[in-house]
């Protein structure tokens, strides 16, 4: 066993694997880029108003001024007691002016966000539209130039699958007979139809992506 | 268990790694339109020696008719090509052929070295921009022809991935001396030999499945006889010698028997031999005539004809159920039935309008198609190993001719000019020499 | 005494009816005739008197075939019939002139002879050799009700490989569609 580790061919293999195992990990990670995103819908928030807590009187306080006069103290009871209940008016208020403040805020924020998710679907719905347009011309430029010699026009169970890795500009990167129809020359004619079709009508966004034709006679 | 392990890596490493097409959108590309690829063929290139006998131009001859008769391009016209010489991978400039428009290139050299030559070719895919093959061979020039032949065959297969049809032979009926003597030459019409000189009147030759022997009937003994010639030997032996016919012998598939017809009680039936001639077993037979019998590629059935129900209609006996079903329902005149060696046809010839056309019949009767057409007679089919190719003779010249059809209608291309009537031909299976 | 005799004599008489019972079941007679064929075959046995045969007519010319082994004789006595195209049935023509040759074979009774069944050349040389064959047959079955030995009559066909005339009309082809009469022996 390690005479057959040291030789140069068992570290090539070893190192192969090697190489194919991280491609399948950074497949796994960033490779899968499905192109119809799934389109989450905005989650609804409800809003609903909360009672405030009452604020408690501190006892302590009242209970020590009862030896000055009764009448300054009640008085003097009364004005604070005014003014307290003016104070806590005053901060009743302004809690409810922040939470309505709030409020709004939040409402705002989700009204934006429903918005900006809109809008989000919209160009989804947008470009697959594209897309589907895009496929079509895609199968009518190949289509032009699918073409097979009479021997192999009755052969109607015959099928090749070809995938097709075209640039932003529409040129072809990689052709790859993913399926072979078991006919040589029917395989060969399905080449030449994509060799023919370059180049291909740009793709939407110029972003470079793979498609696959399966020719059929 | 050491070596399973490091199997075990290998066969993982070699395995494509799965969910590679997650995500792709497929389209379907379907409704091809038809037509043949154009292949440029530029004229054939000395590499070596002195060409004195003019073997080049003889060379290039039997290679285009061979291209034509397979019928797997259309030849361009040769004008405007715009590279000479042989095309090797390094030297084939692609867009310059593309420019020109073709698709496929065909590059042919050779050389002459005394009584020797030697042939090349090279392949090339011109839309992809692709060597696709290429072959070289040695030879005598006196088998120029062979070579050519064979170097076809190669072409087809790599194109094709099923060998051409160049490498056999049709026997054939021809009365040029006077009276009917037996014949074979190349499918394209070369080389043309006689298989028999016995002066007398010779009929329906049939191959033997490794292509040595030829059955024929021969009126030499005032009977029609079965006889078989070895064609490595040139020995001529009588199998059938029965008063009456002997005739339209024809080998099964396994080449065990030979199916041909006899005289019967009442009529002619058709009868199943062993080699030896001894060993008879009736297939079929009664008061009608039956004739012309052919067998299926898997030896379970024959095809043949019989006017049981009044006119001459094509039949098929199940060997092994015992079943008999007729085949052809329109026509007055159904005959000389063949089966296509990949089984799925039955070539037969049909009188309609006055005269007879080539017709294939699905081996269950169902679906029927005319190959042929013209105020001409077209008789006796036969087809190549390939199943596609059939050979038939016509009088559309006013003799008989040998012609070549496809199946999907190539053609047709006629192989004889000889004065005389060529008729009854019979493609033999692919001999190799 | 007299019992005895009278049983004897009863015997004798059963026994002699009985004989002639079993020779009727023995003698095979040639297949019942219809009336017509009856008054046919009259006709035929008495042809209209024609004068003897000159030495002319019937001598036999020796025929070679080319490429057929042997030799055999024709006679100008013997007369070809003819026949519809695809057909194998016997024409009234065909009928007399088969009656006339069965007399002509009753006058020579060593004489074998072959019957040649032939086709025009329309349709497959195969089929056409079984059509032959059926014309060949035809003519024999209809020679040995009118009385001919079948020893003598032998049948072969050639289906259209010796067309008496060569052209591709249909009155070449009437004239190939034939049966010819050729001696074996005499």
């Amino acid at each position: 066993m390690r005479e057959l580790l040291k030789q140069p061919l068992s570290i090539a293999i070893a190192f192969s694997f090697f190489i194919h195992l991280l491609a399948m990990v950074a497949w796994e990670i960033w490779g899968k880029r499905p192109f119809y995103p799934r389109i989450r819908p905005p989650a609804i928030i409800k809003v609903e108003l909360v009672s405030w807590p009452k604020e408690k009187r501190k006892k302590g306080s009242v209970q020590r001024k009862r030896k000055t006069t009764k009448k300054k103290k009640k008085r003097a009871v009364k004005k604070k007691s005014k003014k307290k209940a003016v104070k806590i008016l005053k901060a009743k208020k302004v809690i409810k002016v922040k939470k309505f403040e709030k409020e709004r805020k939040e409402a705002e924020e989700l009204e934006r966000r429903r918005q900006a998710a809109i809008r989000e679907i919209e160009a989804k719905l947008a470009r697959a539209r594209m897309s589907e347009i895009y496929f079509a011309l895609i199968r009518r430029r190949v289509k032009e130039f699918w073409t097979i010699p009479d021997l192999l026009s009755e052969r109607t169970e015959l099928k090749a699958v070809i995938i097709v890795k075209i640039d932003g500009n529409g040129r072809i990167l990689e052709t790859k007979l993913q399926r072979s129809s078991g006919n040589l020359y029917f395989d060969r004619c399905a080449l030449q139809a994509v060799a023919k079709a370059e180049p291909f009508p740009p793709p939407p966004g110029g972003v470079p992506f793979e498609v696959g034709l399966i020719f059929q006679p | 268990m050491k070596k399973a392990f490091v199997v075990g890596i290998v066969i993982l490493l070699v395995l494509p790694l799965p969910g590679k097409g997650k995500g792709i959108v497929y389209i379907d590309i379907d409704s091809a339109s038809i037509r043949l690829y154009r292949l440029a063929f530029p004229p054939l290139t000395l590499l070596q020696g002195v060409d004195r006998w003019g073997i080049g131009k003889r060379a290039e001859a039997i290679i285009w008719k061979d291209l034509e008769i397979a019928h797997l391009f259309h030849l361009m016209d040769r004008s405007g090509f715009p590279q000479k010489g042989y095309l090797q991978e390094r030297l084939i400039k692609y867009d310059l052929w593309r420019d020109r428009g073709a698709e496929f290139l065909l590059s042919v050299g050779y050389g002459v070295g005394g009584e020797k030559v030697f042939f090349e070719f090279r392949l090339y895919d011109v839309v992809r921009g692709r060597y696709i093959g290429g072959r070289r061979y040695r030879g005598n020039r006196k088998g120029l022809s062979l070579i050519i032949h064979r170097m076809m065959d190669d072409i087809v297969e790599i194109l094709t991935g099923e060998k051409g049809i160049f490498c056999t032979q049709i026997a054939f009926v021809s009365n040029r001396t006077g009276n009917k003597e037996i014949y074979s030459m190349d499918p394209d019409g070369e080389n043309l030999e006689p298989i028999t000189r016995n002066g007398s009147i010779n009929l329906s030759p049939s191959w033997s499945p490794d292509g040595r022997r030829i059955l024929f009937t021969c009126f030499r003994r005032r009977n029609p006889d079965l006889y078989e010639i070895h064609l490595p030997t040139g020995r001529v032996r009588l199998v059938s010698s029965a008063v009456g016919l002997n005739a339209a012998g024809v080998y099964s598939p396994d080449g065990r028997r030979i199916a041909l017809m006899m005289r019967g009680k009442e009529g002619t039936d058709i009868f199943a031999i062993s080699p030896n001639g001894k060993r008879k077993e009736k297939i079929v037979g009664g008061w009608a005539n039956e004739a012309s019998p052919t067998w299926s590629p898997d030896g379970t059935k024959i095809a043949f004809v019989s006017d049981r129900r009044g006119t001459p209609q094509i039949y098929v006996k199940d060997l092994r159920k015992g079943t008999v079903s007729c085949v052809t329902f329109e026509g007055g005149y159904n005959c000389s039935p063949a089966w296509s060696p990949k089984g799925d046809w039955i070539a037969y010839a049909g009188r309609v309008g006055g005269r007879f056309q080539i017709f294939v019949v699905r081996p269950d009767g169902s679906e029927v198609r005319m190959l042929t057409e013209g105020d001409a007679d077209h008789e006796d089919p036969t087809w190549a190993p390939d199943g596609r190719h059939i050979a038939y003779c016509c009088n559309r010249r006013g003799n008989y001719d040998i012609y070549i059809i496809t199946l999907q209608g190539g053609g047709p291309w006629r192989i004889t000019s000889m004065k005389g009537d060529e008729t009854e031909p019979a493609w033999s299976p692919r001999i190799f020499r | 005494m007299l019992r005895r005799e009278r049983a004897l004599t009863l015997a004798v008489l059963l026994v002699l009816f009985l004989l002639p019972q079993c020779k009727r079941q023995v003698i095979v007679e040639r297949p019942v005739e219809t009336p017509a064929e009856e008054l046919e075959r009259g006709k035929a046995m008495q042809a209209p008197q024609r004068p003897s045969p000159s030495e002319e007519e019937v001598a036999l010319k020796p025929r070679k075939y080319p490429g057929i082994e042997g030799e055999v004789l024709e006679s100008s006595l013997l007369k070809d019939i003819h026949f519809e195209f695809d057909r194998y049935d016997l024409t009234p023509e065909a009928k007399r002139i088969l009656a006339e040759n069965a007399q002509v074979l009753l006058e020579h009774p060593t004489w074998k002879i072959q019957i040649e069944g032939h086709c025009d050349e329309r349709g497959s040389n195969e089929y056409n050799l079984a059509l032959g064959e059926k014309r060949a047959r035809s003519a024999r079955n209809y020679l040995i009700k009118l009385g001919i030995a079948p020893e003598r009559l032998s049948i072969i066909s050639y289906g259209e490989e010796m067309p008496l005339d060569p052209r591709h009309c249909e009155e070449a082809w009437a004239k190939n569609r034939r049966c010819h009469f050729v001696i074996l022996s005499k």
